[in-house]
């Protein structure tokens, strides 16, 4: 049988077990958007692949197109990001990023923008001490990367242009709203003051070099959060699986570094 | 699969029971199916008294969560066995695998699962709580976290490690590196990495 192969690079997102010793791994990839390939044997204890094909790994791999389902020939790790993989708090926000980024691809459709911006978050994890401005950074630059990126210049029912003020962001038209249409619309949104306004245009328009950089933002992360996640949740429809888990390593770390001091 | 006649509904059930099993699709299904019209009475009768058994009989122990017959299980109840550690796994299976290696003496946590942030499963899912009440009670010296080497076997392992780190336990886990038998080529950084850190002096 003659099949058609094909080379591409990917960030493996999850895995699933299937039959005695298969797995079905989903990749997020540059040329063809989410793959999911059935890896034969890897999950055998001398497969070739199952090492390379662990969740959060870039990898170069081969996939043969069948009739039924793809399946991945070969596989080689580029990057394991290893530093990741052996802190709890890294790795629940690579996995909730990993998700995200998922949930903005389709198969078989080019999504080279995605995979990079995936790649250089992941990439910064390792590094960055801040990572919650990191996280802000990947969903906000996600909005823009698929076409819903967060209406904050102008009020997004009227487009009228908006001056310096605190506004209410909704989450239906995706931007600020105007006082006027404020008062019109009936569930209007959540409220951002004007220096998380002032600090969502800046992640929006700025690399993370510059964004890093900035000092004392917590607060403001955290009523950008609470706008950002209903805001995901009205766009997607549904809540991701990986949230709550972050969620919990969040509240415990933050738990664990109070009693640290507190000792 | 649809009755047009040619098939007898009691075939076409079995067939639609045996495809709900792991591993089987519905080829298999036909093929055990046809198999059991060839088998006598008493084999057949065998089978199903097997299965209906073991809905009946088998329980999972209170203690450490493992399948058994008795509650607490013969592992939790021995005498022999050192209470002072305990061997925390994922599935019911492990426990025998471990078992079968005769090296270890110390109790078993069966976690039935494993914390996989992006499926949806959280330590709220899993026996973690019952484990964490059940080292206080049992005065556990030391844990051996025996998860799979899988990036969700890791999370349950450093979830665990996190709680243990605080309470002044000493805590394991079991040693990565390369499978006897395999190829230094087609082996992983991280596998390589593991081994290299976990090297040992040839005595």
């Amino acid at each position: 049988m003659v099949r058609n192969i094909q080379k591409t690079e990917g960030i493996v997102i999850k895995h699933i077990p299937i039959g005695e010793a298969d797995r079905i791994v989903s990749l997020i990839s540059p040329s063809i958007g989410k793959i999911r390939a059935v890896a034969r044997g890897s999950r055998k204890p001398k497969s070739k692949m199952g090492g390379h094909l662990t969740p959060i790994s870039h990898v170069k791999l081969s996939i043969a197109t069948t009739k039924t389902i793809d399946q991945i020939t070969e596989v080689e790790t580029i990057e394991s990001f290893r530093k990741i993989k052996e802190d709890l708090s890294l790795l629940s926000k690579a996995s909730y990023m990993a998700e995200l980024a998922e949930s903005f691809v389709q198969e078989e459709n080019e999504s080279k923008q995605i995979f990079y911006l995936l790649l250089k978050c992941l990439n910064l994890l390792q590094i960055v001490p801040d990572t919650e401005i990191l996280i802000k950074f990947f969903e906000l630059k996600l909005f823009s990367l698929s076409g819903f990126k967060p209406e904050m210049i102008i009020c997004s029912e009227c487009g009228i242009k908006l001056t310096p003020s605190s506004y209410k962001f909704n989450f239906e038209s995706g931007g600020l709203l105007c006082s006027k249409c404020t008062l019109e619309i009936h569930s209007p949104g959540e409220k951002l003051s004007i220096n998380s306004i002032k600090l969502i245009r800046f992640i929006q328009n700025e690399n993370f070099e510059k964004i890093s950089q900035l000092n004392s933002t917590k607060n403001l992360l955290d009523e950008i959060e609470i706008v950002i996640s209903k805001y995901l949740k009205s766009i997607l429809d549904k809540e991701l699986k990986s949230k709550p888990f972050l969620d919990l390593v969040a509240k415990q770390t933050k738990h664990s570094i109070q009693s640290k001091k507190i000792r | 699969m649809e009755n047009d006649n040619t098939t007898s509904n009691v075939i076409t059930n079995l067939i639609t029971e045996f495809s709900k099993l792991p591993g089987i699709g519905p080829k298999s299904a036909q093929r055990l199916t046809y198999y059991m019209v060839k088998i006598t009475k008493d084999q057949a009768f065998n089978l199903s008294k097997a299965i209906a058994e073991l809905k009946e009989k088998i329980l999972s122990c209170s203690e450490c969560f493992n399948i058994t017959e008795q509650s607490p299980c013969g592992i939790c109840s021995s005498e022999t066995r050192d209470t002072s550690i305990i061997c925390v796994v994922e599935q019911p299976i492990d426990v025998i695998h471990i078992e079968r290696t005769g090296v270890y003496n110390g109790l078993y946590h069966v976690l039935n699962g494993v914390i996989s942030p992006i499926n949806g499963i959280g330590p709220e899912n899993l026996k973690i709580n019952e484990f964490f009440q059940r080292i206080f009670s049992l005065q556990i010296k030391e844990v051996i976290l025996a998860t799979n080497p899988s990036m969700e076997g890791e999370v349950t392992s450093m979830y665990i490690n996190n709680f243990l780190s605080e309470k002044n336990i000493k805590t394991s886990v079991l040693a990565r590196g390369l499978p006897i038998g395999s190829d230094l080529e087609y082996t992983d950084d991280l596998t390589l990495v593991k081994a290299l850190e976990g090297r040992k002096l040839l005595e």
